[in-house]
């Protein structure tokens, strides 16, 4: 993709790679069948998109586009017959539908009794390259938010508690919002953590972070 | 009838390079995997081979020294690579006895056609270093590259000349040389290991890249410490999705870390 691409690509599902919360989180887009990560040089903006394949087992929140992608894959790797998958595709089209009409929180609950567990996109997002790149977070798994990065910092404020219980999660949340202040104290958190497992190592681990944090920068 | 003129035999890479004089440190092999493998990889407690659409049969992919990642599927869609996990293991040939096949490249770029311009994919078989040892790793990095600092950086030496029958070794050389070629990107000039049975890591690395969030998950931290015995290297992932960022990340970390230990003298 160059940076005069002009075509829209449609939020169509979120990551998380780490199977765990809370954490950043990462958005797929869509186009054309090919799903697509956006990519910066850190201007803030979508420099390009480059083309991904997904690992069905860490999306976290999806639209319809994905779901079905996800399910016939899913459906493929059975070996369930053709028979059976159209059947199939009828019966989760209508749920599907059923679902994306009522409000998130409601939907959450209703599809929390598949048995999957994941958090339905009811609202439509385009982006093109020269947009706002978009961020996500993943405060728990029912909680996943989408924004650019300014408004971000702010949804974020009300959790920052939540994430502080997390060593890791806090270093990286504290560099997201640019809290320089916080940041040695967020390093000394992560090190006792690891302290507790292992000093020595943990020593190394903090002389490397350290290093990149303050000294190289 | 048309007489044949018989053609002076092409000199193979490896005989190209068995009077060269290898560079005196070995670096370690580094390993990329995206850290939805984590889990798994802890249970197993070894990296375990995969199906190789390419050499049809499980493989696990291992680069000398850098940072690369082995795309493991024919998909054009499947060049980026978020949030990836870098294990490095320690050198000193402790896997050398494993390795299978070794390439001064990316093999599976080169048979896709990837490198056409200077060497044609159905001649990647050419470029196949054999026997497949450290020390055909450490001549490669000697004659194309001067030392381990360039390699790891990717700048191939300056006006090399070859001989009328080095045809082979000449085409890597306009390979790794070509700066014009971006599009290539690092593959071009890492040198891929091949290796086909379990690699445990119980004390085989030296360290492991990772996104600092993973740290978070107990298990994943006990393995890295009490069953690998190693110590993690961390990076953030504030920036979310830019898979370039994370391969510039990573590579600076890895550089730090060598050149810190020595390695990139």
């Amino acid at each position: 993709m160059s940076a005069t691409d002009n075509n829209k690509y449609s939020l169509c599902g979120i990551l998380n790679p780490f199977g765990r919360y809370p954490t950043f989180l990462v958005p797929i887009f869509e186009r054309n069948g090919t799903y697509y990560l956006q990519d910066t040089s850190q201007t803030g903006v979508i420099d390009r998109f480059v083309a991904c394949e997904i690992e069905y087992g860490s999306v976290v929140a999806l639209t319809s586009t994905l779901f079905f992608s996800w399910l016939f894959s899913s459906l493929a790797h059975k070996h369930f017959s053709w028979l059976f998958s159209s059947l199939a595709h009828k019966y989760f089209s209508w749920l599907f539908s059923s679902l994306a009409h009522k409000h998130t929180a409601d939907v959450h609950e209703m599809v929390t009794d598949l048995p999957w567990d994941y958090v339905v996109l009811t609202e439509e997002r385009y982006v093109s390259t020269g947009d706002s790149y978009v961020y996500s977070y993943g405060v728990e798994s029912t909680n996943i938010l989408i924004d650019t990065k300014e408004r971000l910092v702010q949804r974020l404020k009300p959790f920052e508690q939540i994430i502080s219980r997390c060593a890791f999660a806090y270093l990286d949340y504290v560099e997201f919002i640019e809290d320089r202040e916080n940041q040695r104290l967020a390093l000394d958190k992560a090190h006792d953590r690891l302290k507790q497992i292992e000093e020595r190592g943990a020593d190394k681990w903090l002389q490397y972070s350290f290093s990149f944090m303050f000294a190289r920068r | 009838m048309a007489t044949v003129t018989p053609l002076l035999p092409l000199k193979s890479m490896s005989a190209f390079l068995s009077t060269v004089q290898p560079v005196r440190m070995e670096l370690p092999l580094v390993h990329i995997t995206k850290s939805e493998y984590v889990a798994s990889i802890i249970t197993e407690g070894a990296l375990v081979p995969v199906d190789c659409p390419v050499f049809s049969e499980p493989l696990i992919y291992l680069f000398y020294g850098r940072p690369a990642y082995r795309i493991m599927t024919r998909s054009l869609a499947s060049r980026a690579l978020y949030c990836p996990v870098c294990f490095v293991f320690k050198p000193y040939r402790e896997i050398e006895p494993l390795i299978t096949r070794m390439f001064p490249f990316d093999s599976g770029a080169g048979k896709s056609g990837r490198f056409q311009a200077h060497i044609k994919h159905d001649t990647t078989e050419h470029y196949q270093l054999l026997p497949p040892n450290i020390r055909n790793a450490q001549c490669t990095i000697s004659c194309f590259y001067d030392n381990n600092m360039n390699y790891f950086c990717g700048r191939a030496k300056s006006a090399l000349t070859f001989q009328a029958d080095e045809e082979i070794p000449a085409r890597y050389y306009a390979l790794v040389n070509d700066d014009g070629l971006d599009d290539y990107d690092d593959r071009r000039s890492c040198i891929e290991i091949q290796i086909s049975k379990k690699i445990s890591l119980k004390d085989a690395l030296l360290t492991i890249v990772l996104p600092s969030t993973l740290l978070d998950d107990e298990r994943v931290s006990v393995a890295i410490y009490q069953e690998w015995g190693t110590f993690p290297i961390t990076y953030a992932i504030v920036h979310g999705t830019a898979p370039s960022q994370y391969t510039a990340v990573i590579r600076q970390r890895l550089l730090d870390f060598l050149s810190d230990t020595g390695y990139l003298k």
